[in-house]
């Protein structure tokens, strides 16, 4: 892309994630829903942690640590728009090849606009979410600056989120259906990112190869700050984050550059 | 510089070969047999700037597979072509600046948005500047009527009022270019009339070049000037739309109303197709018997209260041309 180019597209990649916002905005049920979702998920887990907790289970960890690392980790998980489903919907409709001759490329633009209704999820969760681990984790964590640390954390952490989501959706032109991918990737993210339950209480085996993976960086990494700041965890955290952001958008580019070959080749 | 140019434009698909029973399929997994399929086969043709364009043929005949080549979406496998002087496989995104689509099955809309969201983004996407961008919507929205509509998300319009909307989306950016693929599939027939006028009244301010697919005659017979007839991937006619009842069927029907009961003619190739008291319609084949001999015959042998002169529909000169089409296609067919 030439630099003239690029300083065309950018209000458009602008205006994109502006109508992913709106687009948030004109689904208000969805929203409640998901807000309701985020109290009741957390109430379930802060009654299971209080419970696992007084059989002397998860020893050396509070209810109140746990519950603030759900809030985090689904924060994470509910905040990235579901994009395989909105590329997936594009193949099957044909609406995809609609959109392709517009000068903007349409992968870019996806991800702009997801970009955009992750904003508006994550403004409109949080409080929420800090409201109910409040309520239900019976108080605040010892060290604030650790869940302050963790909320900048879950920005980064739903991009890759996003990114992981374009990914599965290109997958359909393939396969034709993402949704089997996007179980796995579900479940693996459950499993080896720690969604409910914090590596650390993991077999040591178990957690340090799930460090390895994508998954407990964008999980484990930021929900595991809220146990206690620690500056150099924190850093690398982020850095982390920061290499599976740019592997993801590399990958991505990588595989837009594959299905465009394929669209262009079978006519879409 | 021509706004198209298509010069033996040609596009072959691999396609898997399936049949035969589960062993077929379970070799198949292993060595997939494949045939190729030719979409479109040695098409050339100019279009000047300014020109309305039909681009007609049956399922499967090569339109729309044309027409994603020509808007770069999907490459050639042999030929060349320019598009507002660009190679569109090549240059997609500086093309996209210069053409407008409307995929008439497909949305450019967002569904659960007012069309205006999406108009405001088009603005950004195509660089407009702010006064300019909003006085092309303002002339669009009160020519295309949609006034009341395009703060309404879209889900709640009808077909034929979001179809108004895609054309509007299409057009913000000032395209040269107009490619329009099936727009009035589906719509009725009020829906119909009202796209085919605002695309043609449009297309005749602006000057923009359009280029219509369509199934539907009626879309060709209104919109536009020229009409290009493929088959079976392969160009059968190109010749301006007056010229194709003319050029391509001798035939006319003529309806009488007569104070008699009935009329007979018999002269060669007059036959009667339709019967009623006091009205009779004939068909006359027009390079046996000339139309004036008819109707003087039918003078000279009753008392005529009024009396029509037609061409047959378009539906039925298209469908000539591609039963023609289909002949000399066939082994042993005319040359």
């Amino acid at each position: 892309m030439s630099a003239r180019q690029r300083s065309r597209a950018t209000p458009a990649y602008l205006a994109y994630a502006a109508l992913g916002a709106r687009r948030e905005f004109a689904g208000k049920a969805t929203l409640a829903a998901r807000m309701l979702f985020v109290a009741v998920i957390l109430l379930v887990f802060s009654r299971v942690w209080a419970a696992v907790l007084e059989r002397g289970l998860l020893a050396g960890r509070t209810r109140a640590d746990l519950v603030w690392y759900i809030v985090i980790t689904e924060l994470v998980m509910l905040s990235f728009p579901y994009l395989h489903l909105e590329v997936e919907a594009d193949l099957r409709s044909g609406d995809l090849v609609a959109r392709l001759p517009q000068p903007v490329p349409y992968a870019a633009a996806r991800l702009a606009e997801s970009a955009g209704g992750m904003a508006v999820r994550l403004a409109l969760l949080t409080p929420m979410a800090l409201t109910c681990g409040a309520v239900f984790g019976a108080g605040v964590p010892g060290d604030l600056r650790g869940v302050v640390v963790a909320l900048v954390l879950v920005f980064p952490a739903a991009c890759l989120a996003v990114l992981s989501s374009a990914a599965i959706g290109l997958s359909a032109i393939w396969l034709h259906d993402a949704s089997p991918v996007y179980w796995i990737w579900q479940k693996l993210a459950f499993a080896l990112g720690g969604l409910l339950l914090p590596l650390e209480v993991y077999p040591h085996w178990l957690a340090a190869a799930a460090r390895w993976t994508p998954f407990a960086a964008m999980l484990n990494g930021p929900g595991r700050m809220v146990f206690g700041l620690d500056g150099g965890d924190a850093a690398r955290v982020a850095g982390q984050l920061l290499f599976w952001n740019l592997a993801g958008a590399v990958f991505v580019a990588w595989l837009w550059g594959r299905a465009l070959r394929a669209i262009e080749t079978s006519g879409g | 510089m021509a706004a198209i140019e298509v010069k033996n434009l040609s596009r072959e698909f691999r396609a898997s070969v399936r049949h035969g029973g589960m062993g077929q399929a379970a070799r198949r997994l292993f060595r997939p047999e494949y045939r190729v399929v030719r979409a479109v086969e040695d098409v050339s043709f100019v279009i000047e700037p300014g020109e309305r364009v039909a681009f007609i043929g049956p399922n499967g005949a090569g339109k729309s597979t044309t027409i994603k080549v020509l808007c770069g979406v999907l490459h050639p496998s042999a030929g060349e072509v320019r598009v507002a002087g660009f190679v569109p496989w090549r240059e997609r995104r500086a093309l996209g600046y210069t053409i407008g689509t409307v995929f008439g099955q497909r949305s450019r809309l967002w569904y659960h948005l007012p069309a205006n969201d999406t108009f405001d983004l088009l603005a950004r996407v195509y660089s407009l500047d702010n006064a300019g961008y909003r006085r092309r919507r303002g002339e669009l929205v009160e020519a295309f009527a949609i006034g009341d509509l395009v703060a309404k998300p879209v889900r709640q319009l009808s077909l034929g009022e979001r179809m108004r909307c895609e054309l509007v989306a299409s057009l913000l950016h000032r395209p040269g270019i107009l490619f329009l693929d099936e727009p009035t599939i589906g719509l009725d027939v009020v829906a119909k009339a009202t796209l085919r006028e605002l695309v043609h009244s449009r297309s005749e301010r602006d000057g923009t070049t359009v280029l219509l697919t369509s199934h539907d005659t009626g879309d060709m017979e209104r919109v536009c000037d020229r009409a290009l007839v493929i088959h079976r991937g392969r160009l059968m006619l190109d010749q301006p739309v007056g010229s194709l009842r003319s050029g391509f069927i001798r035939r006319k029907v003529v309806t009488v109303v007569t104070a008699e009961e009935r009329v007979d003619v018999d002269l060669p190739g007059v036959r009667v197709v339709g019967r009623a008291p006091q009205r009779t319609v004939l068909e006359v084949e027009t390079d046996r018997t000339r139309i004036e001999t008819v109707v003087q015959a039918i003078l000279d042998a009753t008392a005529v209260h009024d009396i029509t002169v037609e061409d047959p529909p378009l539906e039925e000169i298209v469908q000539a041309i591609y039963e023609r089409a289909e002949r000399d296609a066939s082994p042993g067919g005319s040359p």
